[in-house]
């Protein structure tokens, strides 16, 4: 079983589906906490979803094959969600302000020197695409952070009736990040960080 | 049967297994090691001349003798290296653990795939020489891993024809056998197996929780998970839900007690209960180097054997060894191995636009797994036939050590 790939991929023969920015499709999104270049619509699952969702599993992987422009938009959250969680904090409200201002304060753009993923994403072409890419890139980067924010100290578990009243495991009432998801920042994706 | 029960002995790199034929279990697992008396460390005062040959420790007893003995491995990578030591070694596990009289007994010996007739010649020495063995069968690990899977499984093919995966603490191996014969040419090797896993489990865990587990356990603590509360998954990220869905049915406790001060701790088992055993089919997590997952080699090692042995090759894939306990996973193999097996035969029946009679894949899991190799040396050597395929020690008189360069092939397991 390779890594997970993303359900967006298409075609590379068929005429693109979504509308392009060096070289990534902009996706739908289902919610966005920020407007943007990516379209809310009313899809079951989206770009962000997949990526928070296969994060656990790819991001052990030190190869992935790229099936498609979506995978690059996955690979580049995949990325962003290792950076965020290692800036998570001890509570879920100074984490919350810790990330709106790490979604938006100003990051590496494809076509910069430094940019990680220059192999995957290309340098926008004229001064029209960096912008779109800037504010897509932006938009994302804040949708990840609201719905991961919910991954990480997520809702008290009602105890399920079959098990022993005793303990609970783990306990996720506490309000801490769940060290089952900070655990995972460790790794390097594709020996690449943000 | 004439004589008294055949012993069966199966030398490995990390244990040998002792015991007699027709039993279920080896009656003894003892650590393949021999300490010897560290020279280096003494002076000459305290040697007592002409006592150097018996002043050695085998086994579990070399533990407490660590101080005074120097603790060597005889057998590497399967092929013994230090036929001295082996030879010391032997004299021990007979005389002390089976209490055995050698010359009433005949032996069924294993050896590893690739063994040298060389090799087979300086344990007859041992054997016939040192010990005076009444007779001796030398016969091949997989072949035996094979001979268990057959006789405990009744949906197992009788003849002595399939694939053995053998996945022990060091390597995991391929090895295609077809009418109770090795094809050397095609076996394949992948350097990762059990103590893999356990290094991954101990790594992630220290990622996890740093401190909880005191350094000097953090191996044991890590192979007892291994052992107990690992298990092979379908599907990663649906796994990943499901412990989300319902923590407190899938996250567990591991209770420990330090060694020295007894401060008890306790552990949290998680993720790495079906991350540890994807080492088979996603090396990529563990290792830099190796890439290639376990069906994948399962096929290409079958697809190298000669082609009138393919379809009897997939249709009995056999698994032997510690490491290939965990629960699913012959299931999860033999899925996999179908999957690439059918995309073949669709491919070629696109192509040709012939048909193609399905091949059949099978992954036979079997109760006799752990010790498979001894289960099915005890298995063969209680046969009537085992009594005329040895090789007696009047023939060894006449001929010499190169007698059991050869030894005559089992066809079928009953």
């Amino acid at each position: 079983m390779p890594p997970f790939h993303s359900i967006f991929n298409q075609n590379e023969k068929e005429p693109p589906k979504y509308p392009m920015a060096c070289g990534m499709p902009i996706l739908p999104l289902r919610a966005s906490a920020q407007r943007g270049p990516a379209p809310v619509n009313a899809i079951e699952q989206d770009i962000v979803d997949e990526a928070i969702n296969y994060y656990r599993a790819n991001v052990l992987f030190r190869n992935f094959d790229l099936k498609g422009a979506a995978d690059k938009v996955l690979i580049y959250l995949t990325l962003f969600i290792t950076q965020a969680l290692q800036r998570a904090r001890p509570t879920k409200q100074e984490c919350a302000n810790t990330w709106s201002s790490l979604a938006i304060e100003s990051f590496v753009l494809p076509g910069d020197g430094s940019f990680a993923l220059a192999g995957y994403i290309t340098a926008p072409a004229q001064q029209r695409e960096l912008d779109t890419i800037r504010l897509y890139l932006q938009q994302l980067r804040a949708e990840v952070c609201v719905r991961l924010l919910e991954k990480i100290y997520p809702a008290p578990v009602p105890a399920s009736p079959t098990s022993s009243a005793q303990v609970t495991f783990p306990d996720f009432r506490v309000s801490h990040p769940s060290k089952w998801w900070l655990q995972f920042a460790k790794h390097r994706f594709l020996n690449k960080a943000l | 049967m004439a004589g008294k029960t055949p012993i069966v002995i199966d030398a490995g790199t990390g244990y040998t297994k002792l015991g007699y034929a027709g039993n279920l279990d080896p009656a003894h697992i003892i650590p393949t090691v021999v300490a010897t008396r560290d020279t280096s460390k003494e002076t000459t005062l305290r040697r007592q001349p002409g006592l150097e040959d018996l002043d050695f420790y085998v086994g579990d007893e070399v533990n407490a003798h660590k101080t005074t003995h120097l603790p060597m491995f005889p057998i590497r990578h399967g092929q013994v290296e230090d036929w001295d030591l082996m030879e010391r070694f032997y004299e021990q596990a007979l005389f002390k653990y089976l209490r055995c009289e050698p010359e009433e007994h005949l032996f069924m010996m294993s050896e590893p795939p690739l063994n040298t007739p060389e090799n087979r010649e300086l344990l007859a020495e041992v054997m016939f020489e040192t010990f005076n063995v009444k007779g001796m069968y030398i016969a091949n690990q997989a072949v035996l891993a094979l001979a268990a899977s057959s006789a405990s499984n009744e949906h197992a093919p009788r003849e002595l024809t399939g694939t053995v995966i053998d996945s022990g603490d060091g390597v995991t191996r391929v090895i295609p056998v077809s009418d109770g014969c090795v094809i050397p040419g095609s076996i394949k090797s992948i350097p990762l197996a059990g103590r893999e896993i356990t290094r991954f489990i101990q790594e992630f865990q220290r990622e996890r929780e740093p401190g909880v587990v005191p350094p000097e356990d953090a191996m044991e603590v890590a192979k007892n998970i291994k052992e107990n509360q690992c298990y092979i998954c379908r599907d990663l990220v649906r796994e990943y839900q499901r412990y989300d869905a319902q923590p407190d049915q899938y996250f567990m406790k591991y209770q420990g007690q330090q060694n020295i001060t007894k401060r008890p701790y306790t552990l949290e088992v998680g993720y790495e209960r079906f991350l540890a055993p994807e080492l088979y089919f996603n090396p990529e997590i563990f290792s830099t180097e190796y890439s290639t997952p376990l069906p994948d080699v399962v096929d290409a090692t079958i697809l190298s054997c000669p082609i009138d042995t393919r379809r009897s090759l997939y249709r009995n894939i056999v698994l032997s060894g510690g490491s290939t306990l965990f629960r699913n996973f012959s299931r999860r193999l033999q899925d996999a191995v179908r999957e690439k097996v059918d995309a073949r035969v669709h491919r070629n029946e696109e192509l040709t636009h012939a048909k193609v009679t399905p091949i059949e894949v099978n992954v036979l899991a079997h109760p006799l797994q752990k010790f498979a190799v001894w289960s099915g040396g005890s298995i063969l050597a209680n046969q009537e036939q085992f009594v005329r395929m040895c090789h007696t020690k009047e023939q060894y008189d006449e001929v010499g050590p190169s007698l059991c360069r050869h030894n005559l092939t089992f066809t079928s397991a009953c």
